[in-house]
């Protein structure tokens, strides 16, 4: 292949930025478990809008959130055999890296709504937060969002 | 009255009788959408929603709103469809706004749907702040569009109308509203393209590109210009150009790939699946667009011999768009247009039943017997399936194309003619110039469905 040819198609443009959210419910000490991902409805300066299922909160109740961004690229591909050591030491390894990605979010929910869809609408304001993972993880969309809008902008001129 | 006071009433006229869609299978979005609409004033009651792209199709031909806010992805289709049907039902786009909502936020992506006209990509999540703006932005864009934008909206709607002169008319005086009108000359080259005149076109882009060295729709006007033209050194200069200023977007993949190939860039081909084939989640229109390149490559690799390289092209067709039936259809008329008869019963083994029976297999395994076996074969084949209820227009033509030339009996020619009409009333003139032998026979019928 063509160095030339090398640039025709380049990765990063396919690269999607995603999350993933964990919530656990500190109020009724229960885990949040939906049947389709939780998902980001609204970003605010210190606080969320959330689609949870239904039953997952009501009003005032404590939230944990772990939020963790993630892209669309494969995960490497793992070796088939594996002792047990391997295994428990790959979990642990998995955890850690989890836990290192993640934004943990102590909130309190301030508005809870049934929407049509059966789901609730939850707005959640942030109590303890580690606010530079936050503002980072906020500025990346804000990013691709402005190279989004300058592309719509320079194509339609 | 305030400046302030002067832009609230032009926005509000522009939305004065305006109806507006939310498309989005989210329902906390369509929640947060439709408080940002409240807050401009437009009215619950203008306001429609639907949940998925059929509902919104449905509501797109039926009420015609002159507003879309949608999802990008809309199940196994793609938002893009919608703005299509959109822009055919209300060409006038200086009285629209169709906006992306989108869960998908790749450049690529969105550099897809810039390049079919829409006017704002919104990405999700977003702050409340943010898409209001952004709404407001365009909206202001559309009340106080410029005397030039007006001029170059109106000719894109007589070209849509195929009123070329008019255009040309409106373009020429747009051209002296504007010291860089680099989008005039776009038009005006389209127009000649439209025309058969791709030298004039060739001309326009050039000269768009001498105002903006970068234009994006002159670099794509001037490199579809100079492939039909068959300068394929030129135009892979210009793919590169086009690609080192902006994300690719995926309907130019399988461009770049028949420049590969014409270029005889050959290795470059099943790169381009590596570097896709690298993500989990794949877009339904990207997967498209790489399945029809392979595909284009796979034909490429049959045609000079090289059957090993093009059935792994194939296959990898075949994988990237998991199975989809029009890529599984493609790929089998593929294989039995190049004789592959063994590789093609092992592949429709695999494939779902939707596509075993269907008329375009049918079709293709035709397209096989039309070249290998006699003419009374073909013609009865081509009968089993057309009296079995098997409707494809090459079935029809095969049958048409072997009838006349063994002679059949007229009673026999004229109700297959009128059957095939029937069926496939746009091919009429066809079936009638076979049938009257101003038309010669065709060969394989290979004709790249994908071009």
């Amino acid at each position: 292949m063509s160095d030339q040819a090398k640039s025709l198609i380049k990765h990063d443009d396919f690269v999607e930025l995603k999350y993933l959210v964990v919530v656990r419910n500190t109020t009724t000490k229960t885990e949040v478990k939906p049947a389709t991902p939780i998902t980001i409805a609204e970003l605010r300066p210190k606080g969320l809008v959330l689609r949870l299922p239904a039953s997952a909160c009501t009003t005032g109740h404590m939230l944990l959130l772990q939020i963790v961004p993630k892209d669309n690229k494969k995960p490497p591909a793992k070796k088939s055999a594996k002792t047990h050591e391997q295994l428990v030491k790959e979990k642990e390894l998995a955890q850690r890296e989890f836990l290192a990605a993640a934004i943990e979010i102590t909130a309190k929910t301030m508005l809870v709504q049934l929407t049509d869809d059966g789901s609730l609408l939850v707005e959640v304001s942030f109590y303890q937060f580690d606010e530079k993972k936050w503002r980072k993880f906020v500025e990346t969309f804000e990013a691709r969002q402005n190279k989004i809008h300058f592309l719509v902008k320079t194509i339609k001129e | 009255m305030s400046t302030e006071q002067q832009t609230d009433k032009a926005i509000a006229e522009f939305l004065t009788g305006k109806r507006v869609l939310l498309v989005d299978t989210d329902s906390t979005t369509r929640t947060t959408t439709q408080r940002m609409l409240a807050t401009m004033g437009i009215k619950n009651k203008d306001v429609f929603t639907a949940w998925n792209y059929h509902d919104a199709l449905h509501q797109i031909e039926q009420f015609k709103p002159e507003i879309v806010l949608t999802d990008f992805t809309l199940e196994r289709h793609s938002g893009i469809e919608l703005l299509n049907l959109h822009k055919r039902l209300l060409p006038n786009r200086l009285d629209t706004i169709f906006m992306f909502i989108s869960s998908r936020n790749s450049n690529t992506i969105a550099c897809l749907a810039a390049a079919e006209e829409v006017d704002a990509f919104m990405i999700k999540p977003f702050s409340f702040a943010a898409l209001k703006d952004k709404f407001l932005e365009v909206l202001s864009a559309k009340a106080y569009a410029s005397d030039y934008q007006k001029e170059v909206e109106r000719a894109k709607f007589q070209i849509f109308e195929k009123r070329y002169a008019d255009a040309l008319a409106t373009l020429a005086h747009a051209r002296t509203l504007d010291p860089a009108p680099a989008l005039v000359c776009y038009h005006v080259g389209m127009v000649k393209k439209l025309n058969g005149k791709p030298e004039e076109a060739q001309t326009l882009f050039e000269e768009g590109l001498r105002f903006n060295p970068i234009h994006y729709r002159c670099l794509t006007g001037l490199l579809d210009v100079l492939i039909a033209r068959k300068h394929y050194e030129q135009a892979y200069d210009v793919a590169h150009k086009l690609t080192e200023n902006y994300p690719i977007e995926p309907t130019l993949i399988p461009v770049l790939i028949r420049l590969s190939i014409s270029s005889k860039n050959f290795g470059d081909i099943l790169k381009y699946y590596d570097v896709f084939e690298d993500f989990e989640e794949k877009d339904v229109a990207i997967v498209n667009y790489i399945s029809a390149g392979l595909i284009v490559c796979g034909k490429y690799f049959l045609e000079v011999g090289r059957t090993t390289e093009g059935l792994n092209a194939l296959n990898k067709a075949e994988a990237v768009s998991e199975r989809k039936p029009q890529i599984m259809k493609e790929i089998l008329a593929t294989l039995y247009g190049a004789g592959l008869e063994a590789e093609a019963t092992a592949f429709l083994d695999r494939a779902p039943a939707e596509v075993k029976n269907s008329p375009d297999v049918a079709a293709a395994k035709l397209e096989k017997i039309n070249l290998s076996s006699p003419p009374t074969r073909v013609l009865q084949y081509a009968m089993d399936l057309i009296l079995g209820n098997v409707k494809h227009p090459r079935i029809y033509q095969i049958a048409l194309e072997r009838s006349v030339e063994l002679l059949q009996r007229d009673s026999h020619i004229k109700q297959l003619l009128s059957s095939a009409t029937a069926a496939f009333p746009e091919k009429k003139d066809l079936f009638e110039q076979i049938v009257s032998g101003t038309t010669t026979p065709s060969g394989s019928g290979a004709e790249d469905k994908i071009r």
